[in-house]
């Protein structure tokens, strides 16, 4: 029988630079192993993240799409983030017409949380890597 | 646009698992890169040397720097390009250690990533604009938060160097928890005269502010001139400060959150602090029988508290030590997992305890039990693998350091981030042990993790160092990322007047447009994505930029 060839996902994220993008240094730091298919882009906060950037991305081909950003209470910017979660809700709505909505995620990881971050990504990763081998 | 690539080996962290090489000669490819290089370490004087060297023979106008983190090294290399006329802003930092090359153990995985990391920053700088640096003055002041031996440390230093020192403490007398100690250890010194000694030389200084029974009850602004207001008992008072040290200590570990070990329901059970304060007036019979429980409430998983609180071990040898002195037929016995007397002469410290007869027995203790004749301790013996049950007289539990019951409440005051034992977290736990993720807040003492009073003293005045440094310069750069508008495109909406939470930006009722206030703007770039006309951006974080770097991660190359 023929072996079929795995694909991999690209996952794009957008990581808050006062925490996700400080945990995720961490992580590295700590040699914590996670997929290369993560890829990081650094926003000054959760919110400045367009719905626009999101569906650019699926867009041009990514299987999947986080925001991360501080845990509600502890935004750099006071309440951004709350922004970020009413946001990102309305756009899964949207999102979920075309059968898209499990492209796109929502998490909360401080800086202090290497393994967190860790932990999500590679969950989401296996999740999606599943997802697309499956079909 | 004649762009640079440099990228670091970082000796090994880097070359050992991506390609540097392979990195270096595909980007000659692209007509916008003049230069793409790799060095071994790029942060080294001959690595600064081939930069600058570049920019002169090439003339460039974008540096892209694929190498640690950006929040290292991030001065240095900016300093590369002011040296050489360029504006700052139009360096990139990639982050292929950190982000790629730590991450992954495949050499060609971590190749592939590294080269769409470093395009997505070539992407990224092309839509870069210079950006002016605003200078603003920088109040030579400080708030010290909590008045322990750190906070006296930093307040006693801020202060000789002339800067006006508000000090803020949350009980009615300066000097935490060090007063209560009879003998700190290994100068045996009473900690009252410790404290007594740094206050009163604080006080007869004119430059210091020494606020008690007070607390922060509201903080905002930036670096060089925040904004606290603090609630004291003689009303609420505003100040204006350049920095901040936080130097709050920590909350003596509470034993009632372990039922089994018994604490409350009988006198004859103590903390090593009850103990310490109790002093002479302990009954105790002629030949009494006593024991000493280490690790409690650190290195305990199930409570929450994994780590070691550094300073239990000596309090418990210390403990055994002042019985044994005071009886000298008493049997003490000490239940340990590992003594790690960590201090300079501390391993010397737990050899004399034995020598003076103080038993020491490795075991795990399961159950405290009073009765009316005396204590029971039931536990296991780890060396023998064997469980025991003896009585004692009196039973001392050696606690360990809590984080302090305010620190939430600071965190989220302050905006700072707490690690996962809600201690303070610290900017870089190597190169920045003394700075937060703020600009200007230094973190001091106990409250960043377990230290004992030499180390809280030394982090005390460690922190105000860093913090004078920044205040003595009297001025300070802010970054340059605040929104601007584009009042062409401005349909006056106001859409991103009532999201914004600076409350920076302001409507022109007569030109039915808005406008920011450079001054209050924070650089959240909120307005910029709730913008429906794409009129206000984010200076260093525009649309173009974002949309770029996502296609560089994605596109087919």
């Amino acid at each position: 029988m023929e072996e079929k060839m795995e694909k991999n996902p690209e996952i794009v994220g957008f990581a808050c630079s006062f925490c996700t993008f400080k945990a995720s240094e961490m992580a590295g730091s700590l040699r914590m192993k996670y997929p290369d298919g993560v890829k990081l882009i650094q926003v000054p906060c959760s919110s400045r993240v367009d719905p626009a950037f999101i569906i650019k991305a699926i867009f041009e081909g990514a299987d999947g799409v986080f925001v991360a950003g501080c845990h509600p209470g502890d935004c750099h910017f006071i309440k951004g983030n709350y922004y970020t979660r009413r946001k990102i809700a309305a756009l899964k709505e949207q999102l979920d017409a075309f059968g898209l909505k499990d492209k796109l995620r929502l998490f909360w990881v401080s800086a202090a949380e290497a393994r967190r971050f860790v932990e999500k990504v590679t969950q989401m990763y296996n999740e999606i890597k599943e997802k697309k081998n499956a079909r | 646009m004649k762009t640079g690539i440099f990228i670091c080996h970082c000796g090994h962290n880097i070359k050992h698992t991506v390609d540097v090489k392979r990195l270096s000669e595909y980007f000659k490819k692209y007509p916008q890169v003049s230069v793409s290089e790799d060095y071994p370490f790029v942060c080294s004087e001959p690595g600064q040397d081939m930069i600058t060297e570049s920019i002169e023979k090439h003339g460039l106008d974008r540096v892209i720097i694929a190498s640690c983190a950006p929040s290292l090294h991030g001065e240095l290399f900016k300093d590369l390009l002011r040296k050489k006329d360029v504006n700052p802003f139009l360096l990139r930092r990639v982050s292929i250690r950190e982000h790629c090359s730590w991450v992954g153990d495949d050499i060609d995985q971590n190749t592939e990533k590294a080269k769409r990391l470093i395009l997505s920053g070539l992407y990224g700088a092309a839509h870069y604009v210079p950006l002016e640096e605003k200078q603003v003055e920088v109040n030579k002041s400080a708030l010290i938060i909590g008045g322990g031996v750190s906070g006296l440390s930093a307040a006693l230093f801020l202060s000789k160097m002339g800067m006006h020192v508000y000090l803020v403490e949350m009980g009615k007398e300066l000097g935490g928890h060090v007063r209560e100690l009879k003998s700190v250890w290994p100068s045996r010194v009473s900690g009252a005269d410790i404290v007594e000694e740094m206050e009163k030389e604080l006080r007869a200084r004119p430059n210091v502010e020494i606020f008690t029974s007070t607390k922060l009850s509201n903080f905002e602004g930036f670096f060089g001139n925040y904004e606290a207001t603090l609630n004291t008992p003689e009303g609420q008072k505003k100040a204006t400060v350049g920095g901040v040290v936080l130097s709050i200590g920590f909350s003596p570990f509470d034993p009632h959150i372990k039922p089994e070990l018994g604490y409350g329901r009988d006198p004859r059970i103590v903390t090593t602090l009850d103990l310490e304060k109790a002093g002479d007036s302990l009954d105790l019979p002629d030949k009494p029988r006593v024991a000493v429980l280490h690790c409690i409430g650190s290195r305990d998983e199930q409570i929450g508290r994994p780590y070691c609180s550094r300073i239990c071990c000596i309090n418990a040898l210390r403990a055994s030590e002042a019985i044994k002195e005071k009886y000298n037929d008493s049997y003490v016995e000490s239940f340990y997992m590992d003594v790690r007397a960590h201090p300079r002469g501390g391993e010397e410290f737990f050899e004399d305890t034995q020598e003076k007869g103080v038993l020491f027995t490795r075991a795990n203790i399961g159950e405290i039990i009073p009765t009316p004749q005396g204590i029971v301790l039931r536990g296991e013996d780890t060396l023998f693998g064997e469980t025991f049950e003896r009585e004692f007289d009196l039973v001392v539990l050696s606690i360990g350091m809590s984080p302090p019951e305010t620190s939430k409440e600071m965190a989220t005051l302050l905006k700072i981030s707490l690690d996962k034992d809600k201690f303070f977290l610290e900017a870089h736990i190597k190169l920045r042990p003394f700075d937060t993720a703020v600009k200007g807040i230094f973190i001091a003492g106990s409250c960043s993790g377990p230290k004992d009073v030499e180390e809280s003293i030394n982090h005390g005045r460690a922190s105000a160092l860093k913090l004078y440094g920044f205040l003595n310069l009297g001025y300070a750069f802010v970054d340059p990322f605040i929104s601007i508008v584009d009042p062409k495109r401005c349909s006056g909406c106001r859409m991103c007047e009532q999201a914004c939470v600076a409350k920076a930006i302001k409507f022109d009722e007569e030109k039915r447009v808005v406008h920011v206030e450079e001054a209050a703007c924070m650089g959240c770039g909120l307005c910029n994505a709730t913008c429906p006309s794409s009129a206000i951006s984010l200076k260093g974080y525009v649309d173009s930029i974002i949309d770029d770097e996502i296609s560089a991660l994605l596109e087919a190359i």
